[in-house]
């Protein structure tokens, strides 16, 4: 779906499940060592159910969210905004100011797996005519709920702003 | 975006620096649990300190390659674009990955393979043409699922999405995977042969199965309305599909690699767990 730069704010389809994704990690093993593993699967598994447990049970106070983790300062575009005689704002793009500084977290969080969302470990085969090797993979598919929940909430509440206006 | 109200249009969301935070933020996070669950484990996993993060020596796994199921993207031609679940090649720096049926794994198209590491990369983008390709393996689960299905996509490009629509337009019987309740009965453990299969992932395929499956074996129909309640699809990329793919432009000699699932922890395990403990 394109939709037009200039269009309405609300005009954008935005989901609950926002930059949902798939992260793909190669591990430093050695063929030994994921030889080793595969012979001890059950303990493997339970090995990582017992990691992903220790993770989720995080601190409520430390999950991710929008309000409380985005970067606290201004944007230089909001900086240099301003409003003409008509009351229409007009603001630097935010492309124009990129790289100006790293954008920070303004609170720690801890990481979680988000619903539909799984952690796994993986191997393949890499076959060529000049080396052949076995590998392993971390794989994982995850989104941050809370904050993008709220960041689509308040795509939702533009949508009204615009209506009141 | 909230400060400028009614002003505030979908290129200034796109380029939005908040936006650009909450897409870092959800490839951090998965990074971090990659790196949180291999130390955990003492599994060896390339690392590198969380640049971004409040705490500065947050560490976190380097990741290999990355697609993300949805996504904002800024055009040149003063646009924005949406994409679901469906990625553009020219975008993907180290192959292009889809989430099969957790039985199937994780499949990385490749790109260009000219001058990587066979053994570690997967290709930049495909050529210089620019392709879209699937991030998942579509599901169906009954009629109205199917539609809503289809209306998902539909408000996207059909160019866009065609990668996606091969399926939509081009039903067949081999496409589906049929499911039966009595063959997915978790106490009949001797219908479907698991040797050699992760037990986590047969148990989760099982259950999704269990409460999706139909009475009856299924096919996708082209009759309108001929598709009963409940059913549950798992539509594969076989054959057809790859060659369809091919033909909208995947150039298929560069090949894929299929990661095959040794052990998975999915949200759903843990969930179960936590309720019922």
């Amino acid at each position: 779906m394109d939709v037009p730069s200039d269009a309405p704010a609300h005009a954008l389809p935005i989901s609950f499940n926002l930059f949902d994704g798939v992260t793909v990690v190669r591990l430093e093993m050695t063929e030994p060592e994921v030889f080793q593993l595969m012979q001890n699967m059950d303990d493997m598994k339970r090995r990582l159910s017992s990691a992903v447990d220790d993770i989720m049970t995080l601190d409520g106070k430390k999950r991710a969210t929008w309000a409380r983790c985005r970067p606290s300062a201004f944007p230089q575009s909001l900086e240099r905004a301003s409003r003409d005689n008509e009351g229409v704002v007009h603001f630097l793009r935010d492309d124009d100011s990129a790289g100006s500084s790293p954008i920070i977290d303004s609170e720690e969080w801890a990481p979680e797996l988000s619903p539909d969302g799984f952690i796994g470990l993986y191997h393949h085969w890499h076959r060529s005519p000049m080396s052949s090797r076995l590998c392993m993979y971390a794989v994982c598919q995850s989104y941050l709920p809370k904050a993008c929940l709220e960041f689509a909430d308040l795509a939702h509440q533009v949508l009204d702003l615009a209506h009141q206006v | 975006m909230g400060q400028v109200g009614a002003s505030c249009t979908a290129g200034c969301v796109c380029l939005s620096e908040e936006l650009q935070w909450l897409r870092s933020a959800c490839s951090r996070n998965r990074c971090r649990l990659i790196f949180n669950v291999c130390k955990a484990m003492g599994l060896r996993v390339p690392t590198m300190l969380d640049y971004n993060a409040c705490e500065r020596q947050t560490r976190m796994a380097i990741a290999t390659t990355e697609t993300l199921h949805h996504d904002l993207l800024a055009q040149r031609r003063d646009t924005v674009r949406v994409l679901n679940y469906c990625s553009e090649t020219r975008r993907a720096f180290n192959g292009s990955i889809c989430v099969m049926a957790p039985w199937d794994g994780v499949w990385i198209f490749h790109g260009c393979m000219q001058g990587v590491d066979q053994c570690g990369d997967f290709g930049a983008a495909s050529g210089n043409d620019h392709l879209l390709m699937p991030t998942a393996s579509p599901q169906v689960k009954d009629r109205s699922t199917f539609l809503r299905t289809q209306l998902t996509f539909s408000v996207a490009d059909p160019g866009q999405c065609s990668s996606m629509q091969i399926w939509a337009t081009e039903p067949r019987p081999s496409h589906v995977v049929l499911v039966q309740k009595a063959v997915v009965n978790r106490d009949n453990d001797e219908t479907v042969n698991t040797d050699g299969l992760d037990a986590d992932v047969i148990e989760a395929f099982r259950s999704i199965m269990f409460q999706q499956a139909c009475p009856q074996p299924f096919f996708v129909p082209d009759i309108p309305g001929a598709i009963p309640k409940q059913a549950h699809h798992h539509l594969i990329f076989d054959e057809f599909v790859l060659e369809s793919m091919t033909k909208r432009g995947w150039p298929r000699t560069q090949g894929m690699t299929m990661l095959t699932p040794m052990a998975c922890a999915l949200y759903d395990h843990w969930k179960n767990k936590a309720d019922s403990s």
